[in-house]
């Protein structure tokens, strides 16, 4: 029937795949953690740089996700041996506006007692993870710099996560700075 | 009036940007002025198996074809300033074929109207999506460009990034937050920008953007005793044309929507944490002919949440009542997304073709009360949890031909004991027609996400089932029942293997099976070689259905072939 395949465009467009491909493994030099604010499940306002000086482990996740449920646990023992010794855990849910009554229940009946960040309207998951995949875990230093990023949780994951804590917390453990004052 | 709100938000957002621009910059890490740079890139190439022939089944399937999509976003951020964007790029291969010496197109990526700077001979599309600037001090922010934006429990506006479903509105113009002491202000005017380029669904017939009005301010007040309050104004004009100028030239019109909303959150009263929520709507001309009760019938929308927790018990108590509130939606329906969803109360994995028409009801009540039991808190917490909503739209927009009273009741438990863990939900949704004794219709449903250790693998395995009976209605199908399936093994988190399998009965999937007509397999190959980089490979089919995510419900089609996805950030 004369049909013949055309196969067009092909070279040009795999250049984009190509830097699809390859542009993952360049590296770079430790960022600055973006700031941002936002309020808790209690109504009380947290800002990022406040907590300079202190390890921050940035955890997003949602009320519907179920590996940021088994993740939870873990961060809350993590939070529980080491928030003397500068670290702390920034749980962050991007449970939408409207399903944000969910989330302090869930929060009160697992009996979690690191601070909840609400992001309503994704503007902060947003600038971390673009790809909004959950969870996702910012690890930032004393310096305010992003350290590592992870993305989803498997068990295990919460062993490896420890020990890069445990490293960061050693790293100017003499003057731990304190964990900021909560304001209206 | 859109003009006069829009208008006074971009001067108050430019007197806000020269007072933050004021403000003395000293001790803080925002104050760096390293540069510090986030990239992200997410790439799927896909090819599609399609079932159609050119003029008998045992035709070359010269249908199939590949699609690549790539995703590109980078946040810049140096001292107190961000700037991110976000780069779509689409193409499409073996989209064409010659017969009998004639070039056939299989099909359009892309329609004539829409602005694309790459030659149509290369079958492919790209848009710089989402662009914004923003400067951040502890005083505030403002945005410049694409935002995001919630006020209240988004029953007023609620746009936000839903890469679940591919949806992904933004507000293109300027956005400023504002906090002096207690307070938060909110505003935020400019048009409606959506995502042009799906990441998990075929790109075809790219139609352009029509770029919506939008303006709104919320101002809350937080730590007045026990108790946040706030208030919010929103208005909407909607164009009948793609593109920038449209918008432009609503300015100074009537607009076609206007919310106005009062909110509370209340800690601790009575032992309760309260949140109460209260909206009215208001229609220009255009929007009128939408109605399906008196045209002049203004919208109102109520919301109401209470929280307590009486030792190992928790308990949420949710209640609604909306009336004329979706009609804001009305003119969004044939771009699949909406600028405003209200608290629906429902279990999404449950929703369905027809239980979706009661969520985006434009008369209807309901409320929930969901108790959990903390057996071992963070470990075991079983709960129970009962529906109950009543629909009484009908006609227009919303096919029932009755009202409707839906009650569903569940049970579920999670229990998460290290290495194994399991998340068990089960329900019945019965949906009851007023003077209908010929039965209802009958939804069971069940979903579970199992993990456990397999020597020194990881297996998980996921499932989710529902079985519909219908009762006797005008629009009467066929019972269905549909199982979905994930059996997962994982060596760390580094490799995974999946092995999905779906199956369906359900007459309005149109998607058919690649191991039958009802059974579809897939199997995914998952590569972590680092923390922040994915590879998968996917070879096989799922079905088509409908899935919500963040209150909003896309009818997705079907897939059949292969796809490499790579998502690295760094």
């Amino acid at each position: 029937m004369g049909i013949e395949r055309l196969r067009a465009g092909w070279f040009g467009w795999m250049a984009v795949a190509a830097l699809g491909l390859f542009a993952p493994t360049v590296s770079f030099a430790a960022d600055a953690a973006s700031d941002f604010t936002l309020r808790d499940i209690d109504g009380k306002s947290v800002t990022l740089s406040e907590l300079e000086g202190r390890v921050v482990v940035m955890s997003f996740w949602a009320t519907w996700c179920g590996p940021c449920k088994e993740e939870m646990p873990h961060l809350q023992k993590m939070y529980a041996e080491h928030e003397a010794d500068g670290l702390t855990v920034l749980s962050i849910s991007i449970d939408d506006a409207r399903s944000a009554s969910r989330v302090k229940p869930f929060i009160k009946k697992n009996g979690y007692s690191f601070p909840v960040l609400l992001d309503r309207d994704s503007t902060v998951i947003s600038a971390y993870n673009p790809a909004k995949t959950l969870p996702y875990t910012v690890l930032v230093n004393r310096s305010g710099e992003v350290f590592k990023k992870h993305s989803g949780y498997n068990p295990g994951d919460e062993v490896e996560l420890l020990e890069e804590v445990k490293k960061l917390l050693a790293e100017g453990a003499a003057a731990p700075a304190p964990a900021p004052a909560e304001e209206g | 009036m859109t003009a006069g709100l829009g208008g006074s938000l971009v001067l108050l957002s430019l007197f806000a940007l020269s007072a933050l621009a004021a403000e003395p910059a000293e001790g803080s890490s925002a104050d760096a002025e390293a540069w510090s740079v986030s990239l992200t890139d997410d790439l799927e190439i896909r090819y599609w198996i399609k079932p159609e022939r050119l003029f008998d089944p045992a035709d070359v399937p010269v249908f199939n074809y590949v699609e690549q999509v790539n995703r590109f976003n980078a946040v810049v951020s140096r001292g107190r300033w961000s700037f991110d964007a976000q780069w779509d790029e689409v193409a499409l291969f073996a989209n064409r074929y010659y017969l009998d010496d004639t070039l056939y197109l299989e099909r359009a990526l892309v329609l004539d109207a829409v602005p694309n700077p790459i030659p149509d001979r290369f079958d492919a599309y790209t848009n710089l999506e989402k662009v914004r600037a923003k400067y951040e001090v502890d005083a505030g922010s403002i945005a410049v460009g694409d935002s995001y934006v919630a006020f209240g429990r988004g029953i007023a506006l609620n746009l936000n990034r839903n890469v679940d479903i591919d949806i992904d509105t933004s507000v293109q113009g300027v956005k400023t937050v504002l906090r002096p002491g207690a307070w938060d202000i909110t505003a935020v005017a400019g048009q409606l920008n959506r995502q042009q380029v799906f990441q998990d669904n075929p790109n075809t017939e790219i139609d352009g953007d029509y770029r919506h009005a939008v303006a709104g301010v919320r101002a809350e007040r937080f730590g007045l005793g026990p108790a946040d309050i706030g208030a919010h104004g929103v208005v909407y004009d909607f164009v009948e044309d793609i593109g920038l100028g449209p918008g432009f030239e609503e300015l100074g019109t009537g607009p076609d929507v206007y919310v106005g909303g009062l909110t509370a959150a209340l800690y601790g009263i009575g032992g309760i944490d309260w949140y109460l929520e209260g909206d009215v709507f208001g229609f220009g001309e255009d929007q009128a002919a939408l109605s399906v009760a008196d045209p002049e019938d203004p919208g109102y929308a109520a919301y109401a949440s209470a929280s307590f927790y009486p030792g190992k018990l928790v308990f949420l108590v949710e209640g609604k009542r909306y009336f004329q509130t979706d009609r804001v939606n009305a003119e969004l329906t044939p771009e699949l997304y909406e600028v405003a969803i209200a608290p629906t109360l429902e279990y999404e994995r449950a929703i369905t073709e027809d239980s979706a028409a009661a969520l985006n009801s434009n008369d209807q009540w309901g409320t929930r009360i969901q108790m959990d039991w903390a057996a071992k808190p963070g470990e075991l917490t079983p709960y129970v949890a009962v529906g109950l909503v009543r629909d009484e739209e009908l006609g227009g927009l919303h096919f029932n031909d009755a009202p409707e009273t839906i009650v569903h009741p569940m049970v579920g438990v999670e229990w998460l004991a290290g290495e194994a863990s399991a998340i068990i939900n089960a329900g019945h949704r019965v949906d009851e027609r007023d003077g209908n004794d010929a039965g209802a219709d009958q939804q069971t449903h069940a979903d579970a996400a199992i993990h456990f250790p397999v020597a020194v693998l990881h297996g998980q395995i996921n499932i989710g089932a529902e079985h519909y009976q219908w009762g006797i209605n005008p629009l009467q199908q066929q019972d269905y029942t549909e199982i979905e399936t994930g059996w997962t093994l994982l060596y760390h988190s580094t490799v995974g293997v999946t092995w999905y399998t779906d199956y369906t009965t359900n007459p309005l999937v149109t998607s058919v099976g690649n191991l039958s007509d009802e059974l579809y397999g897939a199997l995914e190959l998952q590569v972590k070689p680092t923390s922040s980089l994915t590879m998968k490979l996917f070879g096989g089919a799922y079905k088509a259905g409908i899935r919500c995510s963040g209150g909003q419900c896309r009818t997705l089609p079907g897939f059949e072939g292969a796809r490499f996805s790579l998502t690295g950030s760094f």
